[in-house]
């Protein structure tokens, strides 16, 4: 195997800061992991409450939120590929709620969609098994029809990790870096605009953009590295709406996982866009010396239409603190060039290009609705799904249950097959995707995965059938 | 596209006291063979003329058009693939203008004016000195250069007119039933018009309708079939934004009155579906002196020929294709 390395490729410099700022700065902590209950290999058995709780989301103030087991972001899922996975879940919210496995590939049953709707008071079992060679960076959060977005902006999200037992990436040190957004009252409750209002208004284009950036649930963290240490940093967007510019200045990231896992080839990059709901895994070397910092910006985005175009917008946003916090190790890091093959779907096998149409709160024309099938096709069969964005907004497009690879934006084709389960699509674009539907027969949901478009109804429901006998 | 003072949006508003007129083309029965041989002729005539065509699928609520075309005699056919009445509408920004200030310098007035009016805030003969106070200076000089008038679903209608280079944009302004005006969905795109010539040229016309202060006149009776009309736009009158042709199949229970009715920006029922029959298609606005081209497909029955700003002053037309 030829080995690429990674010293030098990835620092520069680091910027030196504020010593005094950063000594009572808070180091980055991860979310709580979920404690598996069962002793059996190859079994993990959790239990997950969600309920009403009060916390400290802003120092200093408690704020009224959901949250799954008291915890805000909720605790992460660790798998391996292979777990046959339990999830014992009990509804203690005033309302009706799901859990959705985004991005996991799992039964109907288990999806948590809203065609599961757990009641107030009731319990719901979710069952699967991680698939061979799905490892990666997956969440969990509400999936109610009409009331995702508030019950998300109220807490309710969490990290699933997925591991691969030969993971190529695995001795290196790994940070989970889960990006959400709030926005409070001057008391420090989650605020919501009034009906009618003009933010009502925003809000509902745009979808709700919070003015205070959480990386696990903190403000502004401090995240150590030693110089030279290449970090892995698994990157979730769990915000409603918003979308991040990732930069870090001076230096640069290598690009290495998406949505579905690893990428076969990692890419170098200085900036990743990632749109609500997508996730990244990037590599980070730290750089300079020790109490240097640098960091991690949100640059700005024009994601939005002009007449809702936040005046902020321009702004580049502040996320975390990178701070060297030892000397320079002196061993260079290696890395394979293909970190795991990735079969290209082909095109020739498509039985149909499936068309989707975005517009405001639409696909193809409808908004959603939960007894009608909006599409149909046949478990095993590979399509091609062609979404086109006709509006001056970009919107995100999810499909449940299932990991697809984009062929073509605008005709241009992607440099290697990467597996996704969301994908934004930009202002008046069109891309194309591939996917194959194994396994699982059901009624799969596909939406707009900003919030406030997916409760609007930017939602369809593609139903996957056994084959005629 | 939405120009008018007070006094002609009271005009409107006192449509219900206007007798509703009913407008014949006279037909003369000597020259019923003489046209049905022009009309052969020209269809002839048309499927040898090169032209530069721009296809454009109106969705709810979105266009699906070209970013770029280039400039001069263009036809843009329209089909509206929605579920609700749509148009096309085109302006010229002013040098300097950009898309997002049309966004924001224009039609983000124009839609809090019209949600104030609908929410019962203002009266209708506030709406446009409202607006005129909240547009934008530059919108003033906005260039109107046509577009496709109202459509059904499931209708394409086409409008040919000379672009010259510049930013334009393409607008529908119906609303939807929950009062939403279709471009603040989404339904409005910039379009660059470049310097490169189109190897277009402009159609012939096989019926000329001049839109004047003296109303619409015809140059000859309408037939069944399809038809390219030739539209002279001879005057603006003052205080409106000017004329325009919308065609609108109706039953005999709808008059012009209750066409111009809907057509009316500070009508807060209108613009909006149910439309009161089926548009086929008609010619936006265009500058004073100029010429502009639409086709429509009429099979017999009863339409209505109507200019949305005009229409009050008895800038319309009833016409009774035959069979």
């Amino acid at each position: 195997m030829t080995y690429l390395l990674v010293a030098g490729l990835l620092c520069l410099s680091a910027v030196a800061a504020d010593a005094q700022s950063s000594a009572s700065a808070r180091l980055l902590a991860a979310p709580p992991v979920l404690e598996n209950l069962s002793s059996e290999p190859g079994v993990v058995e959790v239990k997950i409450t969600a309920a009403p709780a009060r916390l400290s989301l802003l120092p200093g103030v408690e704020t009224d939120v959901y949250a799954y087991n008291g915890s805000v972001p909720g605790p992460t899922l660790e798998l391996t590929e292979g777990d046959r996975v339990i999830v014992r879940f009990r509804n203690e919210l005033p309302h009706s709620t799901t859990i959705h496995w985004h991005g996991v590939h799992l039964p109907f049953e288990a999806d948590g969609s809203a065609f599961h709707p757990v009641a107030p008071g009731e319990e719901y079992v979710y069952e699967f098994t991680v698939h061979p060679g799905t490892a990666g960076t997956y969440w969990y959060h509400p999936h109610p029809h009409h009331h995702t977005a508030y019950q998300v902006a109220m807490g309710l999200q969490g990290a699933v990790i997925v591991r691969d037992p030969d993971d190529p990436l695995a001795h290196l040190s790994e940070r989970i870096l889960f990006l959400t957004d709030n926005r409070f009252t001057a008391e420090g409750a989650i605020d919501f605009a009034e009906l009618g209002s003009r933010q009502a208004r925003v809000d509902a284009e745009n979808g709700r953009e919070g003015d205070v950036i959480f990386v696990n649930g903190q403000v502004m963290p401090t995240l150590e590295i030693t110089s030279g240490e290449v970090q892995r940093w698994r990157v979730l967007n769990a915000s409603s709406a918003r979308t991040y510019l990732l930069s870090l200045p001076g230096h640069g990231f290598l690009h290495v996982g998406s949505d579905g896992g690893l990428f076969e080839h990692p890419v170098r990059t200085d900036e990743v866009l990632l749109a609500a709901a997508e996730r990244v895994e990037l590599l980070v070397r730290g750089s300079g010396n020790p109490g240097d910092e640098v960091t991690l910006r949100s640059l700005p985005y024009d994601r939005y239409l002009p007449q809702t175009r936040p005046a902020e917008w321009t702004d580049t946003l502040e996320l975390l603190t990178v701070r060297n916090s030892e000397e320079s190790a002196t061993d260079p890091i290696t890395l394979p060039t293909t970190l795991r093959p990735i079969p290209a779907l082909d095109p020739a096998d498509a039985t149909v290009t499936r068309p989707m149409v975005l517009t405001k709160n639409r696909i193809n024309g409808q908004m959603m609705d939960m007894s009608r099938i909006d599409e149909v096709t046949e478990l095993g069969a590979t399509e091609i799904w062609e979404v086109e964005n006709l509006v001056g907004m970009d919107h995100s497009f999810h499909l449940h249950g299932v990991q697809f690879q984009v062929l073509d934006r605008d005709g241009e084709p992607e440099a290697q097959p990467i597996w996704k389960d969301i994908v934004n699509v930009p202002k008046r674009s069109t891309l194309r995707f591939i996917v194959r539907f194994d396994n699982y027969p059901g009624k799969w949901m596909y939406h707009c995965h900003i919030l406030d478009h997916e409760d609007a109804g930017m939602m369809g429901v593609l139903e996957v059938r056994p084959p005629e006998p | 596209m939405h120009r008018r003072d007070a006094q002609a949006i009271r005009s409107i508003l006192s449509l219900a006291a206007v007798a509703a007129f009913l407008i014949v083309p006279a037909a003369v029965e000597a020259q019923e063979q003489v046209r049905k041989n022009g009309h052969d002729a020209h269809q002839a005539h048309q499927a040898h003329v090169e032209r530069n065509v721009v296809e454009i699928t109106a969705e709810d609520y979105a266009f699906r058009a070209p970013a770029e075309i280039p400039s001069g005699w263009t036809t843009f056919e329209l089909d509206n693939a929605g579920e609700e009445t749509h148009m096309l509408f085109i302006a010229r920004l002013p040098d300097g203008v950009t898309f997002d200030d049309y966004m924001t310098g224009a039609v983000m007035p124009f839609n809090e004016v019209w949600q104030e009016l609908r929410a019962g805030e203002i009266d209708a003969d506030e709406v446009f000195p409202a607006i005129g106070e909240r547009a934008d200076p530059w919108f003033w000089e906005t260039g109107f250069e046509g577009g496709v008038g109202f459509l059904s679903p499931g209708e394409t209608g086409t409008a040919t007119v000379n672009l010259q280079p510049g930013n334009y944009v393409l607008e529908c302004y119906m609303r939807t039933p929950e009062g939403e005006v279709h471009s603040m969905e989404g339904m409005i795109d910039p379009l660059t018009v470049t310097a490169a010539s189109a190897p277009g040229a402009p159609p012939s016309g096989d019926v000329r309708i001049t839109l004047s202060e003296a109303g619409m006149e015809f140059d000859r009776e309408v037939r069944p079939g399809t038809h390219t009309f030739e539209v002279h736009f001879a005057d603006h009158p003052e205080g409106t934004f000017g004329h325009n042709v919308h065609v609108l199949r109706a039953d005999p229970m709808v008059t012009v009155n209750d066409a111009v009715g809907w057509m009316s920006f500070v009508n807060v029922e209108g613009l909006t579906d149910p439309a009161p029959g089926t548009f086929v298609g008609g010619l936006h606005l265009m500058p004073v002196g100029s010429t502009g081209y639409f086709t429509a497909d009429l099979t017999p029955g009863r339409y209505l020929f109507v200019s949305e700003y005009t229409g009050h002053m008895n800038v319309a037309r009833e016409v009774n294709v035959g069979h």
